[in-house]
């Protein structure tokens, strides 16, 4: 039977009003006829019926919200988990078998109507070409684009409205290359992230300049450049590509972080994995369109059981589960570098192996976030320290944890900077974006 | 080439400044760079970007911290409240059960039990904005909150004996600033806060001046009384009667001795008769004491002049026992002795008024025994049901009020909410105050209310549900906390 943490309940909330308006609801005294029997959980609050599919989860509810779940079902999910001699092991309710049954028909008759169109690998071959052609395409033009900005110098660039960027980055998604597109829409942000940007620029640039050269002679590289490149351009993965690409990797995998983020009309949703025996780590990438639950069955401070199937590549980082082993067991050790300058160690060679890489992992032990003049950072027992880039929240969160005493961090290296996403200390992990 | 001569000639532009593809040979990176073509001077100088960014990403040394290291906060001896309660205060400082957080920050103090580090920040942060959380904050955020707070200028209350520079944010605060130090300051040392209001007192603008006056009601006492006596004669009219108006809660002051030689021959008293004489005409010495002449509409003036009068005077003038004196007086004086017994808190006053059914000041609540107060509202809410006054009244009974207590306002809401039909006078004072209760009732009637309310009229459903939600609210968040 599964059981579900609080964590995980929350991130399936389909955005954070909906996680206040069911804690609200989640009071046992709100709620009656409750129950599960591992397959599903029910009850009734107020006038509501709702219903949980714990397996492959669904969730049903008779009142008018449009929201997927709605608070009454999150809700229940959270009565459920918080006190589970509320929501007791019983049989189902008619209403609710009547759900479940109606849901199992449809999942029957779905693959009947989509599946066994046999796949032409002649056409597949063409599509994937023309797919490619596209993208080379726009890429020259952003070149064009790019040697414009050098020959008029970055300095004109500062005074560029938003949709000198966001125009070039719309015409790469119109070309198929999402990835470049966004990679532009970055380059808007940087012009004004301050102190040092014309630097920022330049590098920025010069790797879309090297992506362009690199996809013109795509067919010439290693196969796992190709597949970075791939990525780079936002050209997407299927599951069944990642699965045959290579054997999964089985590990007993630590969940350090976990973030969501909210761009254009999607959730991005990263969690980040550390493997206790192999120490690879791995990024799970989660897109859904606002509104939708996220996926969660990875839980920030737990250890799973799991075969990981890495996306291909030359720096193999992102990575889908490809199964799961047993339940996940509380966080009870932290697999830290002792230093920053260790933990740093590794990003030279993920950098010659794929220069595309944007963001890389960084998780450290025994750091003590200190405040100084030139902003946050955390320092190290060798006296070496680190630029935090954390918002206020997440700061202070940092220090109250810390207490001055050393903690182990987890988060992103980007742009010279690090920054955390969870913190460890006393045994106990605590997100902080 | 170098990194900063290639951003230097980047800025401008190669239309301006071709790049200079100079590498010095021999090394690695001189190799790559003396591989870039010339002939394409945007090229070039996009290729040099990347590489020599990369190169720079990749071999990035980060600084060494001079810094003195922070002191560590010192060992917890109080155990963190259970995650559960804490998952509850995350509810609460999320919005809508705000109103609750006060109480259970009493709970998880008289539970010994302190709020864990991650809720830290959040908790502190509430009790910044809402300076009526600060007392019980600062009782349950124990060593590591007394740690964190100093490093944060926000949170400079909780930090402690590193004060903030009162002279300083009296001498060049913001108006908002100025009464919020003031409001502060009366509460921990009312002499030194009078002492600095009285500094720059002659100075200050009119409205500053009243504001100031009505801040000094909190911790007022006779220290207070020449400058109150002194402010009578301010040249604004709202700052003489805001001075008056303290004046009047001060029994030995000399105003309340002038008030006195006023009031005698208005309230005869003889052995089997208490009579009210109504004044025929106020003086200019009365009105500097804070008499108003213009009466509020509906009101006669010479009633509206006794009422004022005897309202300011010392209760020690009337020297028989007030239980006495309570029942052979008219309605008009025993309102105006309601409203001096509540200035003045004088408790056996406050007794004999609220045996006389007919006295509707709520404030007499807050000057008898706690026990007393509850009893009094009990019967009120028996005998008259959920009115607009009983409600009043309600709202100023102190805390906690207790099963009974409860469970009479429960039963009368009942009645009120299930009552069929167009909804009349008194539920439409009720609908408003409906959470005003549900944060003060016993929790253990939940239940009852809930079984009670379940048959309302669509009407009610929303602040019936509200109502509902908060009484549930604060039973579980009980259950979380050991007492």
């Amino acid at each position: 039977m599964p059981t579900w943490t609080a964590d995980q309940v929350a991130s399936l909330a389909p955005d954070s009003s909906s996680i206040a308006a069911a804690r609200e609801v989640a009071g046992p005294r709100l709620w009656s006829s409750t129950g599960h029997d591992g397959r599903a959980a029910w009850g009734q609050c107020r006038r509501y019926l709702a219903a949980v599919d714990l397996v492959d989860p669904a969730f049903s509810c008779t009142c008018p919200s449009r929201k997927v779940p709605c608070k009454h079902a999150l809700g229940l999910l959270m009565l459920w988990t918080s006190s589970p001699e509320v929501v007791r092991p019983a049989s189902a309710p008619p209403w609710v078998e009547a759900w479940l049954a109606a849901r199992a028909k449809r999942a029957a008759r779905a693959p009947a109507g989509t599946e066994k169109k046999p796949v032409d690998p002649e056409a597949r071959a063409r599509r994937m070409a023309g797919r490619a052609a596209r993208i080379g395409a726009g890429l020259e033009e952003l070149d064009l684009w790019l040697s414009d900005l050098v020959r008029h110098g970055l300095a004109s660039a500062q005074g560029r409205p938003f949709h000198y960027w966001d125009d070039v980055a719309a015409r790469m998604v119109d070309a198929q290359a999402p990835g470049v597109g966004s990679q532009v829409r970055r380059m808007a942000s940087i012009v004004r992230s301050g102190d040092g940007w014309p630097g920022r620029l330049l590098a920025h640039a010069g790797r879309l300049h090297l992506l362009v050269e690199a996809w013109s002679r795509l067919d010439t590289l290693p196969p796992e450049t190709q597949a970075d490149l791939r990525t780079a351009v936002g050209w997407s993965w299927t599951s069944e590509e990642v699965l045959a690409a290579g054997p999964a990797l089985a590990d007993r995998w630590q969940v350090v972080a976990r973030t969501v983020a909210e761009e254009e009309r999607f959730r991005i949703q990263r969690t980040w994995l550390v493997g206790t025996a192999t120490g690879r780590t791995a990024l799970i990438l989660d897109f859904v369109p606002v509104g939708a639950p996220l996926p969660a069955e990875l839980v920030a401070g737990t250890v799973v059981d799991a075969d990981l199937a890495f996306y291909p590549g030359a720096w193999p980082q992102r990575a889908l589960v490809a199964s799961v082993r047993g339940e996940p067991d509380s966080m009870s050790e932290w697999l830290g570098s002792p230093t920053l300058e260790a933990a740093l160690a590794g990003h030279a060679a993920a950098l010659a192996a794929n220069p595309w890489l944007d963001r890389l992992p960084m998780v450290v032990a025994d750091v003590v976030p200190v405040a100084r003049e030139s902003g946050w950072r955390a320092r190290d027992s060798s006296g070496t320290a680190v630029d935090l880039r954390v918002d206020e929240h997440g700061w202070w969160t940092l220090a109250a944890v810390s207490g001055g005493r050393p903690v182990g961090l987890a988060g992103e290296w980007q742009d010279g900077a690090l920054r955390p996403l969870s913190v460890w200390a006393d045994r106990r992990l605590v997100a902080l974006a | 080439m170098n990194w900063e001569e290639l951003i230097a000639g980047a800025l401008v532009g190669t239309a301006r400044r071709p790049p200079a593809l100079g590498a010095e040979p021999g090394s690695a990176l001189g190799e790559v760079l003396a591989a870039i073509d010339p002939a394409d001077p945007e090229g070039a100088v996009l290729t040099a970007g990347a590489v020599l960014g990369l190169y720079r990403h990749a071999g990035v040394r980060l600084p060494a911290d001079t810094g003195p290291p922070p002191p560590a906060s010192p060992p917890e001896i109080r155990p963190h409240c259970s995650e559960a309660a804490a998952y509850r205060l995350d509810v609460m400082l999320a919005g809508r059960f705000r109103p609750v957080l006060e109480e259970w920050l009493g709970l998880v103090a008289a539970a010994e039990r302190l709020v864990p580090p991650d809720r830290l920040p959040g908790l502190l942060q509430a009790a910044t904005t809402s300076a009526g959380l600060r007392p019980l904050t600062a009782a349950v955020m124990g060593e590591r909150g007394r740690w964190l707070a100093p490093l944060n200028p926000l949170w400079a209350w909780a930090a402690g004996g590193a004060e903030v520079d009162h002279a300083g944010t009296w001498a060049t605060g913001s108006a908002a600033a100025r009464r919020l130090l003031l409001g502060r300051m009366r509460a921990a040392d009312p002499t030194a806060a009078r002492e600095l209001v009285a500094s720059t007192w002659a100075t200050e603008p009119p409205e500053d001046r009243a504001a100031f006056l009505a801040l000094m009601a909190t911790g007022l006492s006779m220290e207070d009384e020449p400058f109150l006596e002194a402010a009578l004669d301010d040249r604004r009219k709202e700052v003489r009667l805001a001075a008056a108006r303290l004046l009047w809660r001060l029994p030995e002051s000399r105003l309340g001795a002038r008030m006195a030689e006023r009031a005698r021959p208005l309230v005869r008293i003889s052995r089997r008769r208490v009579e009210s004489i109504l004044p025929n005409s106020v003086d200019e010495a009365t009105v500097r004491d804070g008499v108003v002449v213009k009466p509020p509409a509906g009101t006669g003036e010479r009633a509206w002049w006794f009422h004022q009068v005897v309202a300011a005077t010392p209760l020690h003038t009337w020297t028989d026992a007030p239980s006495r004196l309570v029942e052979l007086a008219d309605p008009l004086l025993r309102r105006a002795w309601a409203v001096a017994a509540a200035n003045q808190h004088d408790q056996a006053w406050a007794l004999a008024l609220l045996e006389a059914d007919d006295v509707d000041e709520p404030v007499l609540l807050e000057a008898v025994p706690h026990q007393r107060a509850v009893e009094v509202a009990t019967q009120r809410v028996a005998h008259s049901g959920l009115t607009a006054a009983v409600v009043e009244l309600l709202v100023h009974c102190p805390l906690p009020w207790g099963p009974r207590l409860s469970g009479a306002v429960v039963d009368r809401l009942g009645e009120s909410v299930r009552r069929q039909g167009r909804p009349d006078a008194g539920a439409v004072v009720l609908r408003p105050r409906l959470a005003d209760l549900g944060v003060r009732l016993d929790p253990s009637v939940a239940r009852t209310a809930t079984a009670e309310l379940a048959d309302h009229p669509p009407w009610w459903s929303d602040v019936v549900g509200w109502f509902l939600d908060l009484l549930t609210f604060r039973a579980e968040m009980r259950e979380e906390l050991p007492s």
